[in-house]
C-alpha cells in the first residue's frame, strides 16, 4: 500500500517541479525582455564604476612610464609629452570599446563586429 | 575624537624585523588572517552535511559557489574551469574583506592600494603568463589589432601596450577607491552625530543609508573585480 502511495506521489512531485521550473523559466525572459530589475540595475551601476577608472588609469600608466623613460634617458620632458597623449588616447580607446560593447580587450580585431556584440549580449543576460 | 581617517592608520601589533626590514605584524594582517580563517568555516562548515535539501548555510555557500562557476562558464567558457579554484578565492577574499570591513572597530584591508595592487598585479601577471604559455610569441600579436592601416601602428602599438599595462591599475584603483570613499564619508557623516546635537538625527540617517549602500559597495566591488579577472583570462585563453 505504502508503495502503491509514493508512486503516484513521487510523480506528482515531479510534474510539479517541472511546472515551476516552467514557470520561473517564462518569468525570467520576461524579466531579460523587459531589460529591468534589480540585476541589470546593479550592472549598470558596476558598469558606471568600470568606466570612470578606465580612462584615469590609461592616463596614470601613461605619464608613469613617460617621466619613467624620461629619468632614464634623461631627456626631459619629450617623452612625458607623447606618452601623456598616448596615455589619453588609450584611456579614450578603452572606454570606447567598453562602451560600444566591445569590452576592454586589447588589440580586438573586429572579425565579426555583429556576433561579438550579440556575444556580449548574452553574457549580460547569463549573469 | 579621532579623525576621519585615522580608521585607516596601519598599527603594528607584533614587532618582527627581519635583516632591516620591518614585517610587522599588524592590524591590516590580522584582519586578511581572519577574512581567511571566515571564508574557509563558512565554505567548510557550510559543506559539512552535504544535505540533498540544504539549509540555510549550505544554500549560501552553494550560491556563492554557482554565482562564480556561471560567471566563469559565461565570459572564460570550458577552459577557464580549471582557474576556478583561484578566482573562487580571488572574489571570497574580497568580498568577506569587504563585509568585514563594515564591522566596528574592525579594519578593511581592501582600503589599501598596496593590498588591491598586489591582487590585481598577481592576477595581471598570472593571467599573461597564462596567455604566454598557451600562445607563445604569438601572444604579442594581441598588441596589434588587425584591420588597421600600415601607417597607424607605430601609434596603436604604444596605445595598446599602455592600455594593456593599465589593467591592473584601473583594478587596484577602482577598488580601493570605492573603499576608502565610503568609509570616509561613513565617518565624517558619523562625527557630525553628536556635533549638532538634536539636529544630530539627519546625519544619523544619512549613515544608515550609507550602510546600506556600503554593504551594495562591498558585493559590487567584489563582483567587479571577478568578473573582469574573467574577462581579461578570456582574451589570454582566446586571443582576437
Amino acid at each position: 500500500m505504502t508503495e502503491g502511495k509514493q508512486k503516484p506521489s513521487l510523480d506528482e512531485l515531479d510534474a510539479k517541479i517541472k511546472a515551476a521550473r516552467e514557470n520561473s523559466q517564462r518569468n525570467g525572459r520576461r524579466k531579460n525582455a523587459v531589460g529591468d530589475g534589480d540585476a541589470a540595475n546593479r550592472q549598470g551601476i558596476a558598469f558606471a564604476f568600470r568606466l570612470g577608472t578606465e580612462l584615469v588609469a590609461s592616463l596614470v600608466v601613461g605619464v608613469g612610464l613617460g617621466m619613467l623613460l624620461d629619468y632614464w634617458l634623461d631627456t626631459k620632458p619629450w617623452f612625458l609629452i607623447v606618452f601623456f597623449l598616448l596615455g589619453a588616447g588609450s584611456g579614450i580607446t578603452s572606454v570606447y570599446r567598453a562602451a560600444s560593447g566591445l569590452d576592454i580587450s586589447v588589440g580586438y580585431a573586429n572579425k565579426g563586429g555583429k556576433d561579438a556584440i550579440d556575444e556580449q549580449d548574452e553574457t549580460h543576460k547569463g549573469n | 575624537m579621532a579623525g576621519p581617517l585615522a580608521q585607516f592608520q596601519i598599527k603594528p601589533i607584533a614587532h618582527i624585523n627581519a635583516g632591516g626590514m620591518d614585517i610587522s605584524f599588524t592590524n591590516s594582517a590580522l584582519w586578511m588572517v581572519i577574512t581567511a580563517v571566515v571564508v574557509t568555516v563558512f565554505m567548510v562548515i557550510g559543506m559539512r552535511k552535504r544535505e540533498l535539501v540544504p539549509g540555510p548555510w549550505q544554500s549560501m555557500a552553494e550560491a556563492s559557489y554557482e554565482f562564480i562557476g556561471n560567471m566563469i562558464r559565461d565570459n572564460v567558457g570550458d577552459e577557464g574551469r580549471k582557474f576556478f579554484p583561484f578566482i573562487f578565492t580571488l572574489f571570497m577574499f574580497i568580498l568577506f574583506g569587504n563585509l568585514l570591513g563594515l564591522l566596528p572597530y574592525s579594519f578593511t584591508f581592501t582600503s589599501h592600494i598596496i593590498v588591491t595592487a598586489v591582487l590585481a598585479l598577481f592576477m595581471f601577471i598570472g593571467v599573461t603568463l597564462v596567455g604566454l604559455a598557451k600562445h607563445g610569441l604569438h601572444f604579442f600579436s594581441f598588441f596589434v589589432p588587425s584591420g588597421v592601416p600600415k601607417f597607424m601602428i607605430p601609434i596603436m602599438i604604444p596605445i595598446e601596450v599602455i592600455s594593456y599595462l593599465s589593467r591592473p591599475v584601473s583594478l587596484s584603483i577602482r577598488l580601493f577607491a570605492n573603499m576608502m570613499a565610503g568609509h570616509t564619508m561613513m565617518k565624517v557623516f558619523a562625527g557630525f552625530v553628536f556635533a549638532l546635537g538634536v539636529a544630530g538625527v539627519a546625519p544619523l540617517l544619512m549613515n544608515v543609508a550609507l550602510t546600506g549602500f556600503e554593504v551594495l559597495v562591498a558585493f559590487l566591488q567584489a563582483y567587479v573585480f571577478t568578473v573582469l579577472t574573467c574577462l581579461y583570462l578570456n582574451d589570454a585563453l582566446h586571443l582576437h
